[in-house]
């Protein structure tokens, strides 16, 4: 099965912003009882020291593709988007 | 809505980071105007049908966040009307704490029944025949509802096979516990605030942001400039609120860099309370009361004292966790400011009761302090040195999850009087509360020890939290299971 790897930032600005609500909701995925035919794991993370936060928190990175100013909705068409790549 | 991160929560946290800001670099106060530029730039709307009104939302929130009234909308005064009376370094309020900024309200039909797209002008229309005051009819092969003669009872809904008939609500109102929420004559929220007890639900559920309290972080940040001591005690609600890295051990670092002097945890007071509140069962409970309430939740007593005068006296007085905390923290720090951090709203309030002002001089929400932390920069990461909470036991921990305090009191009991049967009811929102507080009344909770809290779930889901309930009561469990003292009266301060 195909395995999707979501890191979320969760520094004050990314928590601020609701990096713990995209965990949530992504971890409520497992949660489904309809199989999606793939599996998450999800991991928060703390960002790289150079990267600027006021303007685009929270950051969050599916299978290494960084995401800035994520939502769950954006978080949850990219995971879409890779699942079916 | 809670444990969801909307474009209303985006607001009200970018609100607290840039008041925070402000008050930090000391601006000038006509600067403030500045700041709903910031929060909503462009000149495209994105929340509501023009960002003129969206700046003008934002800047009556500023003025609540800097614990300024709402400016009245038909008289001419700048955003910083006000500004000077506030800008001290001691608490500034006045009432009321919770506000309806009315031009952000929608003006949300009040209760009503209605038939929803799903009515299919069936045969058997079961609406038409259970409606006792003759308000359905079927019109156009479909059920209408005469909301003139509704009287709401809700029968229609229960007998439609489609599930066609819906009860809808506002948001603010059902969220509100103590039937608070009326209208103004332009139907939109207004507040009664005889009833009103603080929990702040209505403003964590209102899905177009018109709902807002107080906020003392500017005269926090002034004190802490002022270069006075000022003692952070922290909640044992905390636990998870800033993040994963946010571990127990290190909030106490993170908030020494912030500029707290030292930190003290509420669960040694909790363990205090609960110790008080065991004893206060024990003396009191059948002989001189019928049933011992915990006074923990300010909410939860205000409700129990303005709703059921006749019981009120059955409300434990045993200090509150945030107050025995405090008064610790006035004996070791005698000259020093003390700032409750906590998930609540009400407790901005009890914090202004007489016998309490003296040793809570400021009450900030979890929400508040991590606007105070992103306006400063500061972040929790591995490097973030540990610094563990030692004094409290796993029963002060819990009190912050439904079910906590009253567990921490039967334990606390059954140290006393280990075959002891407690009979315990407890509720958490408001609501149930007072059919609990209705049966107790009636005399079906009589020997009991009941539990309230306003929230749903408890502190945890405080209107001033960060994550989502359950993770929070998740990692309240962990670190509460990893106390080295179990029960209340093992505490030193017991």
């Amino acid at each position: 099965m195909q395995k999707i790897i979501v890191k979320v930032c969760v520094c004050s600005n990314c928590v601020m912003a609701g990096a713990i609500d995209i965990i949530s909701s992504i971890e409520s995925l497992k949660k489904i009882k309809t199989p999606l035919g793939y599996s998450i794991k999800i991991t928060p993370t703390s960002c790289p020291k150079n990267l600027s936060h006021d303007l685009n928190s929270p950051v969050v990175w599916v299978n290494d593709d960084m995401m800035e100013n994520a939502t769950t909705q954006t978080v949850m068409a990219k995971i879409l988007a890779d699942q079916q790549a | 809505m809670r444990g969801i991160y909307t474009p209303v929560t985006k607001i009200r946290r970018k609100v607290f980071t840039e008041v925070a800001r402000f008050a930090y670099e000391g601006k000038d106060f006509s600067e403030i105007d500045k700041i709903p530029y910031k929060i909503i730039p462009g000149e495209i709307a994105r929340y509501r049908d023009s960002v003129f009104k969206e700046r003008a939302i934002v800047g009556e929130r500023i003025r609540l966040a800097m614990g300024l009234n709402l400016r009245p909308i038909d008289q001419p005064a700048p955003l910083s009307e006000g500004i000077e009376a506030s800008a001290i370094d001691e608490t500034y309020y006045e009432p009321p704490l919770v506000n309806v900024i009315t031009f952000a309200c929608e003006a949300c039909p009040e209760t009503a029944y209605f038939v929803t797209n799903n009515c299919r002008g069936c045969l058997a229309h079961p609406c038409t025949a259970v409606c006792p005051v003759q308000a359905v009819s079927m019109v156009d092969g479909r059920s209408v509802i005469d909301k003139e003669k509704c009287i709401r009872c809700g029968r229609c809904k229960e007998a439609c096979p489609y599930d066609a008939i819906i009860r809808y609500e506002r948001p603010c109102a059902q969220a509100c516990g103590v039937d608070a929420i009326e209208s103004d004559e332009l139907g939109r929220a207004k507040i009664n605030h005889d009833k009103c007890v603080s929990c702040g639900m209505c403003l964590v559920n209102c899905p177009f942001a018109a709902i807002a309290d107080k906020s003392q972080i500017f005269q926090l940040i002034n004190a802490m400039k002022s270069g006075v001591k000022i003692i952070a005690e922290i909640a044992p609600a905390f636990v998870g609120q800033l993040g994963p890295m946010a571990t127990p051990e290190k909030i106490k670092s993170v908030l020494k860099e912030l500029g707290f002097d030292d930190v003290y945890e509420v669960a040694v007071g909790a363990d205090i309370g609960a110790a008080e509140e065991a004893e206060h069962f024990l003396n009191s409970v059948p002989d001189e009361l019928p049933f011992l309430a915990t006074s923990c939740c300010p909410s939860w007593a205000s409700m129990a004292k303005n709703f059921f005068p006749e019981i009120a006296h059955c409300v434990s007085t045993g200090l509150t966790p945030m107050v025995a905390t405090a008064r610790m923290i006035k004996k070791d720090y005698p000259d020093s400011k003390v700032v409750f951090i906590g998930p609540c709203s009400a407790k901005k309030l009890e914090a202004m009761r007489r016998s309490v002002r003296s040793d809570v001089d400021f009450v900030i929400t979890f929400e508040e302090l991590m606007g105070m932390m992103v306006a400063k920069g500061i972040n929790i990461d591995e490097q973030t040195i540990d610094d563990p909470f030692t004094d409290a036991t796993a029963a002060g921990r819990g009190y912050p999850v439904a079910g906590g305090v009253a567990e921490a009191i039967v334990n606390a009991i059954h140290v006393k009087k280990p075959d002891m049967n407690v009979p315990v009811d407890r509720a958490d929102s408001l609501s149930d509360c007072r059919k609990m507080l209705l049966l107790a009344k009636a005399g079906k909770r009589n020997g009991y020890l009941l539990e309230g809290m306003a929230c749903p779930g408890g502190c945890v889901g405080g209107a001033g939290t960060i994550i989502p309930t359950n993770k929070a009561s998740a990692a309240i469990k962990k670190y509460k299971d990893q106390s080295e003292k179990k029960n209340a009266t093992e505490s030193s301060f017991v």
